[in-house]
């Protein structure tokens, strides 16, 4: 295909052939409205708010692709009197009552993803997103007036396919698809601390730094690493940390478990909860394959709990950890009975970046302008390691610089956002160390994992991400997340890394310090204890 | 079963003979004998049959091009598909044969609505008795009118929502499972059987005649007869005052002398200001004693009934029309009128549905009420008259049960 030319409001203008027309005509500085379109996709065509002229005929500028000698006209005032049509009709005539949550059992997931009816404007974003995460949990049913999105066979969600990557609430482009609102539990949290005796703590997972800064004007993948720390001590947390800290310390487990089993078996990554239910329903058998290892979430809270608690002479048991992460299947984590130590939860409010900003709003805290504040010390200090865990192959380059530590420290193999990478590490002399697979997206993971399993292909390394990108582009991120903005996010993370004095896990002297007081060594009774846990089969689904 | 006196050439069984001139001309030369020949759709739009066979023969990608039958005729009145997959499937499977081999496809699909479950079932066991060169699936559809739209058809084929696909891409290039496909009516392509023999006449096609008639049925005529002479055939129950052409065809005051061909009912329906066709030959009689507000009630609760709910504006405003008119004329036909802006209202919803709806239902779903407005102003003035329709019903009941007795 080669460069066209048609005309844009009478203006001669050229493009790509083929190319899609509504990303053509915002790319030229004119705001088209359209709700249910997201760059990069095929288009669902369904909002029709897009509407434009084309030689004459009333087409949605999203359906259209570009061809030679079409003559398009944006605005005139039948066109806008049809998108004031459109909206109204969108808005709906007359709206049902009530909130449906996908769960109605009382349960451990119940209401950690719900539907608001009343807003939901049936574009099918969300039932893509679970196409794309070949999940389709979520479909429309029934037809005309009666239709709507609902889970397969109306099951509530922990007995559906669902595995609570949160994609369907990130795509949703008018909020009717919502995570559970925990910022409510934080702030009251956060209110009674002192009456109470607390100490709160936050925690703020590799990618939130990247990301966060977009709820308040800044460009997507713009590090705002002390300002996000400013801004939690603003909302009065008392102490903030790094889960980047846990991040080190499930390397150092990791990638134990990696040498101890390489050439023997294959040691799969668990520190994606969405892919940790994804195996739970759909692999059982692969269960045992998975590394035991908690997840940084948890690990910082059990770290935080035990080791900084003695150390600081805090009772754990008046510490609150909130943690702040991409994640809608994060909440699930820490909802886990497994992840506890000595009674008490490892984690015990989880937020979302999407919860976090809003908080800050509603705090009135003006983002922008709030100085650049460090970590605090001990579980603040993070190798580059920590910081690339926050996009897909980071764990694997993690695991690789301290597995194979004379090797460069970069891995450039492991990186990019295809949906299923391999790698072979070899030595000097060329022959294979390691073979390492990466995924990101359940769709991408089902695939790698149907192949191992069925004996097609072998491996001493597998990393799995449920979302596109890894937590760049994680269920919990601030909206949009498109490809352009997981590639930005992405590109934060790795200038993170590569402005860390320390990039490998195990030259973090906080790792150091904390084997060397609590913990022993990697793989130690005393690590297994706080860091590792187990997972169980929830039924096998198809 | 539907009666066959009235209908002669789409009987004829072929018995394998056209099968074997086909095999004889090649496949090129078969599209355009059929070409020549003047076959037309006879699902509605009516376009050549052999420039369908010819885009798709000419698509890339091999064998694999799938050709599907579609005998989802959810159209309201319409029972032709039915009638020669009960009386002719022999010729049927003949026309696929032909087609598959044309096209170069090397597997056919019929789909038929869910309500022909029974039908499909013998369509079956003739198909497992006859010799076949290509296989040939019977799939049974779950009874939603939008699957006669051909890519919702192929969605449902697939085994994904029967809802209507964006186009382009048209089947013709991306179609069953992305594949080149081409999708034809029962009519064309036991047509395209019958196309090979000396005495086949392409202007005859199958009319589908329902309402006030005393022989409903299935009429074999050719394109251009006149709507009198058609309905003198069909012994009209009582004098009839409109055609409706199926529930999206729009409707017509009646006139004898209107001649049953496509362009002459355009024509006709431009006059009331378009969204009138002939379509698939559908005719529904509407009698004197009828009220038309009551018949166009009926078709807006048809059409938000089968709206599939995907695209906003036939979702909505299907559904707000069907209130609308189910208010003004009431469910048992006690009337609550219409008001001034009645008109205006249906004015502003066609205008919608037409440039915004993704597919011909949503297009179509206004054709009858807006064509019934212009042509029977006085029956939507307040109040409606619901009283001739009580009336009527309690005499076609007195009727039937005379019918039954002798």
């Amino acid at each position: 295909m080669g460069k066209v030319e048609f005309s844009l409001n009478g203006k001669k203008t050229s493009a790509e052939e083929g190319a899609n027309m509504l990303e053509f005509i915002r790319a030229s500085g004119i705001a088209l409205p359209g709700i249910c379109y997201e760059e990069g996709k095929p288009p669902i065509g369904k909002c029709r708010m897009c509407v434009v002229e084309i030689s004459g005929a009333y087409r949605t500028a999203c359906t259209v692709k570009i061809a030679a000698g079409l003559e398009v006209k944006t605005d005139s005032a039948e066109l806008k009197k049809m998108r004031e049509a459109y909206e109204k009709l969108l808005g709906k005539t007359e709206l049902e009552p009530e909130i449906k949550k996908f769960v109605c059992v009382p349960s451990q997931a119940c209401g950690i993803l719900s539907l608001d009816r009343k807003k939901c404007i049936l574009c099918g974003a969300c039932v893509r997103a679970c196409d794309e995460q070949n999940i389709n949990s979520l479909a429309m049913v029934e037809r005309g007036k009666a239709a709507r999105v609902e889970t397969e066979f109306d099951k509530p969600i922990d007995l559906s396919r669902c595995v609570l990557c949160g994609k369907c609430s990130l795509k949703c482009p008018v909020g009717a698809i919502n995570e559970r609102d925990d910022t409510k539990r934080a702030l009251d949290a956060l209110e009674k601390a002192k009456s109470q005796g607390k100490t709160i703590v936050a925690e703020t997972a590799p990618s939130i730094r990247v990301a966060v800064g977009e709820e308040f004007g800044f460009a997507p993948g713009t590090r705002v690493t002390g300002k996000m720390v400013a801004a939690l001590r603003r909302l009065g947390f008392d102490y903030v940390f790094d889960t980047d800290f846990g991040a080190d310390l499930t390397i150092m487990e990791e990638a134990s478990e990696l040498k101890t089993h390489l050439g023997k078996r294959l040691v799969v990554t668990s520190c994606c909860p969405g892919w940790i239910i994804v195996a739970e329903k759909f692999y059982p058998e692969a269960l045992p394959l998975l590394s035991t290892c908690k997840s940084p979430q948890a690990m910082t809270g059990a770290m935080i709990k035990s080791y900084w608690a003695k150390k600081k002479g805090i009772d754990a048991k008046k510490i609150v950890v909130v943690s702040i992460l991409p994640c809608v299947a994060k909440k699930f984590e820490a909802d886990r009975p497994e992840l506890a130590n000595d009674g008490l939860r490892n984690v015990d409010i989880a937020l979302t970046t999407r919860e976090f900003a809003a908080m800050i709003t509603q705090k009135k805290i003006d983002f922008a302008s709030l100085p650049d504040e460090d970590f605090d010390d001990v579980l603040g200090v993070s190798s580059g390691g920590g910081a690339i865990f926050g996009v897909t192959g980071g764990v694997t380059e993690a695991a690789l610089r301290m597995a194979f530590p004379e090797h460069a420290v970069e891995f450039k193999e492991v990186r990019g956002l295809e949906g299923i990478k391999v790698a072979e590490i070899k030595d000097e002399c060329g022959s294979v160390k390691a073979r390492v697979a990466i995924a990101n997206g359940v769709g991408n993971a089902r695939k790698l994992v149907d192949a191992v399993l069925d004996g097609k292909e072998k491996f001493d390394f597998i990393e799995i991400m449920a979302c596109e990108g890894g937590c760049a582009g994680g269920g919990g991120q601030p909206k949009p997340t498109t490809k352009s903005v997981i590639e930005a996010r992405t590109r934060g993370l790795y200038g993170e890394d590569e402005g860390k004095k320390v990039r490998r896990a195990q030259d973090n002297p906080g790792i150091k310090a904390v084997y060397r007081d609590f913990l022993g060594e990697p793989l130690s009774e005393q690590s297994r204890k706080y860091l590792h846990t187990r997972f169980h089969s929830r039924g096998k689904k198809k | 079963m539907l009666s066959t006196q009235n209908v002669r050439q789409i009987l004829i069984k072929t018995n394998g003979e056209s099968l074997r001139k086909v095999r004889s001309l090649g496949p090129e030369k078969t599209i355009e004998f059929i070409t020549r020949k003047g076959l037309k759709g006879r699902g509605g739009a009516g376009n050549l049959t052999g420039n369908k066979w010819l885009e798709v023969r000419t698509q890339p990608g091999g064998s694999e091009k799938y050709f599907v039958v579609n005998c989802d005729e959810g159209e309201p009145g319409t029972f032709k598909d039915r009638f020669i997959l009960e009386n002719n499937p022999e010729t049927l499977i003949e026309g696929i044969e032909i087609a598959c081999f044309a096209i170069g496809c090397r597997k056919a699909f019929v789909y038929v609505r869910g309500e022909y479950a029974a039908l499909a079932r013998e369509f079956r066991k003739k198909l497992d008795a006859a010799p076949r060169s290509v296989p040939i699936e019977v799939v049974v559809g779950a009874g939603a009118y939008v699957c006669g739209e051909q890519t919702a058809l192929l969605n449902s084929i697939e085994g994904r929502r029967g809802t209507p696909r964006l186009k382009p891409p048209f089947p013709a290039t991306y179609g069953l499972w992305g594949k080149p496909t081409v999708v034809n009516n029962v009519e064309t392509v036991a047509n395209a059987a019958l196309a090979f023999r000396d005495d086949w006449r392409g202007d005859l096609y199958l009319f589908s005649v329902s309402g006030n008639v005393r022989k409903p049925g299935v009429y074999e005529r050719a394109l251009g007869t006149r709507l009198g002479e058609l309905v003198r055939d069909c012994e009209p129950s009582e004098t009839p005052k409109a055609v409706f052409f199926g529930a999206a065809g729009g409707c017509l005051k009646y006139d004898a002398a209107l001649a049953l061909e496509p362009a002459a009912v355009a024509a006709k329906g431009a006059a009331v200001g378009g969204g009138v066709m002939l379509g698939s030959c559908t005719l529904i009689i509407v009698g004197e004693s009828r009220s038309i507000p009551v018949v166009c009630s009926s078709i807006a609760r048809f059409f938000a009934h089968e709206s599939c709910g995907n695209c906003a504006p036939c979702r909505e405003i299907t559904a707000l029309l069907a209130k609308r008119l189910e208010c003004s004329v009431g469910a048992s036909g006690a009337a609550g009128g219409f008001d001034a802006k009645f008109n205006e209202f249906v004015a502003e919803s066609s205008a919608l549905l037409n440039t915004a709806s993704l597919c011909g239902l949503g297009q179509c779903a206004t054709a009858s009420l807006s064509a019934a407005l212009k042509q029977f102003p006085s029956e939507f003035e307040s109040p409606a008259k619901s009283q001739s329709k009580t009336k009527s019903k309690t005499k076609i009941k007195k009727q039937k049960q005379a019918d039954s007795r002798s």
